[in-house]
């Protein structure tokens, strides 16, 4: 005798602890394994596109910042290099080394909550989290004895930053590279081995190498899989080319390799720094440039590796002071689209991992 | 009451006198001791976790903010009481009651010192192990009345929870009644000239592993698991009727944490120091490991919860039954601290052989 | 990892956490305990100097989100005595004064300011080099006002009204004597005429202007601008006698003029310093220029390179251009950002067709086989000099040949001075006088291009007022040669700050034409266009007194666009560092019991010289500064 049955659909989000923003999967459920995922946008579309060409090019500054407000200095860098390129700007030597530690930190910072979310999707009842969240902290205290903003900097200015670090910033630096080491080795202590979150996460949410390329996946989800495409080191911008640093590598393409490759990322991210810090040249932090800058008309693609992926600004001049279309391609988007692809097949609880994972920021996503 | 009142060595069954003056005395007793560690372990639970998270927790309600659970009570007392339309009414009504009565029950047969008990029936185990059953059936029960996804699939793995954990540990306390002799559960304390914590570790183990999963606490709380399931069994419910769910939750760890101290430290037993406070220092012992698991470890997915319970719990309470077996049979005398480090390095050696068959990342069961 | 026990992770996490349980938390831990719980009073400072601000609309307009009210009156009021444009102009003309002028649709007026300062209100309008315009606060917020083409308006509307407020001096019976026609002799004539003194102006070639007439062509500057400026200059008395030159300025004292100043230029074109710099065919800049200008017939090829990237080399080859050169191109070493010349002057250039080559520069000049070549070698940028250039690099073995007709090099000129004139001359052959008096010696002055090196007509013409000013000192006149053609300035209404727009585009004579004649190629804007251009003016000088600035509620961000903008610093963005400890007994948060002001500790980057300004603060608590 067979039951009737009917298929178990499942909202989960847009309004869910863990979904990482206002995102929504409806899923079919079988018991409690995925047999389909119907993903959902669109919930915190603010048309920041839209508003790129309704305000001057300055003045969208601190609109980029509002993009993926987790690492905030590198969403401002694709769009500040696309509208320097345009206007033909110079950029200062200092102020490239500046961008570089205040990326790299943000890039910490960024990694940091995302490993922490994930292990906070797993069941560590905020422990992880919070360690993360405690380091995480320094690095905004870092960001806002310069900036003087603790999420949305702000910091970027056409050929230059907005400020050159104050004189108490650079021991304060100094002083976080020293401990932030231990740190990481902590998190590996606690994190890396335990058997739980092995069973967990290794062998969950495999991305073969051709999927994620197909799908055009960047950043840690790409690297997860073993394709080495950084694009400070593939192609390298601003002063990358000046640093030595690797590009962390996983095997499996799973949760944990991903994982693995944030921690090893923030390993990197301290190398550069230090190597910054100790290169940074004197002189001035930012060519002035007038407020209500004419961009030379034409059309121009630049792209930065953020703490998500290959976050690339295409940008259309027509001569006047307002953009006229301004594009993001944001990582976190693209990489979002693998996820159908991993979770068929996955259970209820796993979903959550692999979603966590693929560490988007909705104002990204739904720009 | 003065705790000279408490504190008489032995204290005659019927105490104070009339067998009917001690039922009443004794309930109401036990509902106000079950109450105040209730609220002191909330109190505990969130000072202590804060502290495994580098925080400070609770601290501005009263000294020490041991008054926030009393306002956190008045808040929740407070609050609007919905039941969701398409819900189930009588069974959402009856199922918090459902859910606390039997942990309560349970306590009627702890003594909380020698002799300070409400009944010490013969069949102390059984008794315990039926009536926890019920909690079950009361979480089982807001979960499907509440109609809410969220809360059934948190309610379906109760129950496949609660069958699979109930077996190893009934199994392991076969041990303890095979050692004692006795299944009343003055008869368990009072075998325990060693805990047999010590002389049956791997019923210890055991038994500890299936309370974490019968209480849902982490690494078990798949029930409420807050990252997938929103709140699970509890998600619609509000107002005093979520008060009462979550009183039988701290009921709960409170009963587990007094059920380990009961059946495997010793109970009330101790030198120099009142029974009751060796119980209390031995709950607050046990609650202690519970709070630094649940900070610590990852949440199991379902599946690997069910494998821990039908793979390893089951066959290791399975081999303790059996040495107990071989024991009484060959050895009944057998109970000194000479044996103790024989059964340890049997418990290691069995624990160790047995975890390579849950290495992670194998292929993983469905159900 | 797999070599491991099962378990020992866990344990491992389980240590970890048991250490940290033992740590002090590292969050608030307020109110237990004394210690600092806020190392900031989170947020920022925004703060607004009434006394700096002008009411000139620019935070309004910098915000993204529109969150600032200002209201200003509608008249406003003298502030400072001088606008960042009158302070630049090396004249010091009023700016500021005569755009309002046009503003107000007297350009009448604003020609009578632009003479009260200069005798060559025409040439400037046509060919001033516009330092004025680089000092514009207007330039941080979209671009600097056209200070010179608004000039050239006026002086093409000019009603002439100044000519009512001419104040003649009697003669004072004393005789002086200007060599050279040049923009500083012929200021100095000018003034000197105006205070009763007989000037004679000599000029060795035959017609008066200097540079101006020789060095400019006449598709910047025509002719009939710089004559009627000269006119005006010979009414006022100068004589100006050309074809004449001079032995010594002695001769001419013992001759019986009073004073002398010499004002001879630097007409000679520096060479090159390569090899093969004497063939024919390698033309120097000025001397091009000269001959084209003078009406000389000079042959030029089809193919021209210019060696050089300042106005001249660009002049060169615009004039090469109009000669009929086909294949025009100007080797620079640097790149286009680095190009002295004007902006626009390059952006016309490339327009008429002249091909710019930049990290080059000429290491030899060859011929063979009655073909001249021009070897160049690449050049590479290198670290940034002292200027804050970045000083090129030869890459060696770039080396290229290029097969041309002619050869310009327009590297620089300098002045020849006459052995026979007996002055003291520095290095670059430039003539050393006081700074203060522009006195060579005794009855003798120099000025101009001779003494400042290859300058720009007005820098010139500044030096010419001192040189008139300090020649009537010396012939015993009272040294002021102010002279005022307008009535006190009664400021007009403005209300809502200035125009908020870009440049209205100027006009230039069609492509086709402009190559092959010499005719002004910009043409002057309409009435419009110029009360546009004239409105969008900040009155740096004046103030409007805000009646109201405040933020609408809650709506700042913070983003310090306001502050970036503000060209009067009237802004400011900082941060406020706490360092102040609690106890148990501060049971409030109220931030404005707690932050008395001995605790407030103001910090900010917007601004460095106020943050300087404030007490000496660190950002650090002392158990956060790292031991040494």
């Amino acid at each position: 005798m067979t039951l009737a049955t009917e298929p178990f659909i499942l909202n989960i989000g847009p309004l869910h602890p863990s979904t990482h923003g206002v995102f929504r999967m409806r899923v079919v459920l079988d018991g409690e394994i995925i047999q389909d995922v119907e993903p959902v946008f669109g919930y915190l579309h603010r048309g920041v596109e839209k508003l790129f060409e309704q305000r001057t090019y300055k003045q969208n500054i601190p609109l980029s910042d509002r993009l993926d407000y987790v690492s905030a200095i590198n969403n401002n860098w694709p769009y500040v290099m696309a509208v320097e390129q345009l206007a033909n700007i110079s950029v200062p030597q200092r102020a490239e080394y500046l961008r570089v530690i205040m990326a790299e930190l943000q890039r910490i910072a960024s990694h940091l909550l995302a490993v922490g979310s994930v292990m906070n999707d797993m069941g560590i009842f905020f422990t992880a989290f919070m360690y993360m969240f405690r380091e995480r902290e320094k690095i905004v205290d870092l960001l806002e004895m310069v900036t003087g903003q603790r999420l949305l900097y702000n910091y970027m200015r056409f050929g230059g930053v907005s400020q050159d670090i104050p004189t108490e910033f650079l021991p304060a630096l100094d002083r976080f590279l020293k401990v932030m080491p231990g740190y990481l080795d902590e998190y590996d202590t606690m994190l890396a081995g335990n058997e739980i979150l092995l069973s967990r996460t290794k062998g969950i949410g495999v991305l073969k190498a051709e999927t994620a390329i197909n799908n055009s996946a960047s950043g840690p989800l790409l690297r997860g899989s073993g394709v080495n495409w950084d694009l400070r080191k593939s192609a390298p911008y601003s002063v990358y080319d000046k640093f030595e640093f690797d590009v962390p590598l996983g095997t499996a393409g799973d949760c944990y390799d991903r994982y693995i490759i944030r921690m090893a990322e923030m390993r990197q991210s301290l190398r550069i720094i230090k190597q910054a810090v100790e290169q940074m040249p004197a002189g001035k932090e930012k060519t002035p440039t007038p407020l209500r800058l004419r961009p030379h008309a034409g059309e121009t693609y630049t792209q930065v590796e953020s703490p998500r992926g290959m976050l690339g600004c295409y940008l259309v001049s027509d001569g006047t002071e307002k953009p006229y279309r301004c594009h993001f391609r944001a990582p976190a988007f693209i990489n979002l689209t693998v996820l159908k692809e991993l979770l068929i097949g996955q259970k209820l609880a796993d979903a959550i991992i692999i979603f966590g994972s693929i560490d988007i920021s909705m104002g990204e996503v739904d720009r | 009451m003065s705790t000279a009142f408490l504190l008489p060595a032995t204290i005659a069954p019927d105490w104070p006198g009339n067998f009917w003056w001690h039922l009443l005395i004794m309930t109401v007793l036990l509902i106000a001791v079950l109450m105040i560690s209730v609220i002191m372990f909330i109190w505990l639970e969130r000072r202590v976790i804060a502290r495994f998270q580098a925080r400070v927790g609770p601290n501005r309600a009263g000294p020490f903010g041991l008054l926030q659970s009393f306002a956190d009570v008045i808040k929740i007392l407070t609050k609007e009481d919905i039941i969701p339309a398409l819900a189930d009414k009588p069974l959402f009504w009856i199922a918090p009651a459902m859910a606390f009565v039997p942990v309560l029950m349970i306590l009627a047969v702890i003594p909380l010192s020698d002799g300070l008990q409400l009944a010490d029936i013969n069949v102390g185990v059984v008794y315990i192990s039926a009536v926890s059953a019920i909690t079950a059936i009361g979480i089982f029960m807001s979960g499907m009345s509440s109609n809410n996804k969220y809360s059934l699939i948190g309610a379906m793995r109760e129950i496949a929870q609660l069958i699979s954990f109930e077996i190893p540990m009934l199994l392991a306390l076969a041990g303890l009644v095979m050692a004692s002799s006795s299944m009343s559960i003055s008869g368990v304390i009072g075998a325990q000239t060693i805990p047999f914590a010590l002389t049956q570790p791997l019923a210890f183990v055991v038994f500890v592993i299936a309370l974490l999963a019968e209480i849902n606490r982490t690494p078990f709380d798949l029930v409420e698991a807050d990252s997938e399931l929103t709140a699970g069994f509890n998600t619609e419910y509000s107002g005093m009727k979520f008060a009462v769910l979550y009183l039988t939750e701290y009921s709960e760890a409170v009963v587990g944490s007094i059920l380990i101290s009961t059946f495997f430290l010793g109970g009330w037993r101790g030198p120099f120091l009142p029974g009751i406070i060796w119980l209390v220092i031995k709950m607050l012992a046990s609650f202690f490991v519970i709070l630094w698991i649940r900070s610590t470890i990852p949440r199991f997915r379902i599946d690997q919860s069910m494998k821990l319970a039908w793979k390893t719990l089951l066959p290791l309470a399975m081999f303790n039954l059996f040495i107990m077996a071989v024991k009484t049979v060959f050895a009944p005398g057998l109970t000194n601290w000479v044996a103790v480090p024989v059964y340890l390095a049997i418990t290691a050696v069995i624990i160790i052989y047995w975890a390579r068959f849950m290495r992670p990342g194998r292929q993983s069961v469905g159900i | 990892m797999a070599s491991e026990i099962i378990g020992s992770g866990l344990l491992k996490g389980l240590r970890v956490t048991l250490k940290t349980l033992f740590k002090r938390p590292v969050t608030t831990q307020y109110p237990e305990q004394k210690l600092t719980i806020s190392r900031r009073e989170r947020g920022t400072v925004l703060a607004w100097s009434a006394e700096k601000c002008t009411g000139c609309y620019t935070c309004e307009r910098a915000c993204p989100h529109g969150c600032i009210d200002i209201e200003t009156p509608e008249i406003g009021q003298k502030w400072t005595a001088q606008a960042p444009c009158t302070h630049r102009c090396p004249a010091r003309v009023d700016a500021a004064r005569y755009i309002r002028s046009i503003a107000e649709g007297k350009p009448g007026e604003a020609v009578a300011v632009i003479r009260e300062k200069i005798p060559f209100p025409s040439v400037c309008a046509y060919i001033c080099a516009h330092p004025c315009e680089s000092a514009c606060n207007r330039g941080a917020i979209d671009e600097p006002i056209s200070i010179r083409k608004l000039k050239r308006y006026a002086v093409d509307n000019d009603s002439g009204e100044w000519r009512n407020m001419i104040k003649r001096a009697l003669p004072t019976g004393k005789s002086v004597a200007v060599i050279g026609a040049g923009p500083a002799g012929l200021t100095v004539a000018y003034y000197l005429a105006r205070k009763g003194h007989a000037v004679t102006v000599l000029e060795a070639l035959p017609s008066p202007g200097g540079m101006m007439k020789v060095g400019i062509p006449d598709y910047r500057l025509p002719v009939r601008i710089l004559d009627a400026d000269i006119k005006e200059i010979e009414n006022a008395g100068a004589v100006i006698k050309t074809g004449v030159r001079v032995e010594s300025p002695a001769k001419l004292i013992a001759e019986g003029y009073n004073a002398v100043f010499v004002g001879v230029g630097a007409h000679q074109a520096m060479p090159l310093g390569v090899p093969g710099e004497s063939e024919p065919g390698v033309l120097g800049g000025v001397d091009f220029l000269r001959e084209v200008n003078l009406g000389t017939p000079v042959k030029l090829g089809k193919r021209v390179a210019i060696v050089g990237g300042g106005n001249t080399a660009i002049d060169c080859a615009r004039t090469a251009v109009r000669m009929g050169a086909s294949e025009v191109s100007l080797v620079y070493r640097r790149t286009r950002a680095e190009m002295p010349a004007a902006p626009e002057e390059v952006e016309e250039a490339v327009e008429e067709g002249v091909k710019l080559v930049f990290l080059a520069a000429p290491s030899k000049i060859l011929r063979a086989e009655g073909k001249l070549f021009l070897e160049c070698v690449r050049m590479k940028l290198g670290a940034e000099d002292s200027s804050g250039r970045r000083k090129p690099e030869p890459v060696s073995g770039s080396e290229y040949l290029t097969e041309l007709d002619n050869i310009i090099s327009a590297v620089s000129q300098s002045p020849v001075i006459p052995k026979s004139f007996a002055m003291k001359a520095d290095r670059g052959s430039r003539l050393i006088v006081d700074p203060e008096t522009l006195v060579a010696s005794a009855g003798i002055f120099a000025g101009g291009d001779d003494v400042l090196g290859p300058a720009t007509v007005i820098e010139c013409i500044a030096q010419g007022r001192t040189a008139a000013s300090s020649i009537d000192l010396y012939l015993g006149g009272n040294g002021d040669i102010t002279e005022v053609f307008t009535a006190p300035e009664k400021v007009a209404e403005r209300t809502g700050g200035p125009l908020e727009a870009f440049r209205p585009f100027g006009d230039a004579i069609a492509h086709e034409k402009r190559l092959h004649t010499f005719e002004g190629v910009e043409i002057g804007w309409s009435n419009e266009d110029a009360l546009l251009e004239a409105s969008r003016c900040l009155r740096c000088d004046l103030t409007y007194k805000p009646e109201k600035w405040q933020l609408k509620g809650g709506q700042c961000i913070y983003c310090g666009l306001c502050v970036e903008a503000c060209p009067f610093d009237a802004l400011y963005m900082g941060y406020e560092y706490e360092r102040n400890t609690y106890t148990a007994a501060d049971q409030t948060l109220e931030k404005e019991a707690l932050m008395t002001p001995e605790v407030r500790r103001p910090s900010g980057y917007m601004h460095p010289e106020i943050a300087r300004s404030l007490p000496a603060q660190s950002l650090l608590l002392d158990t956060d500064k790292p031991k040494k």
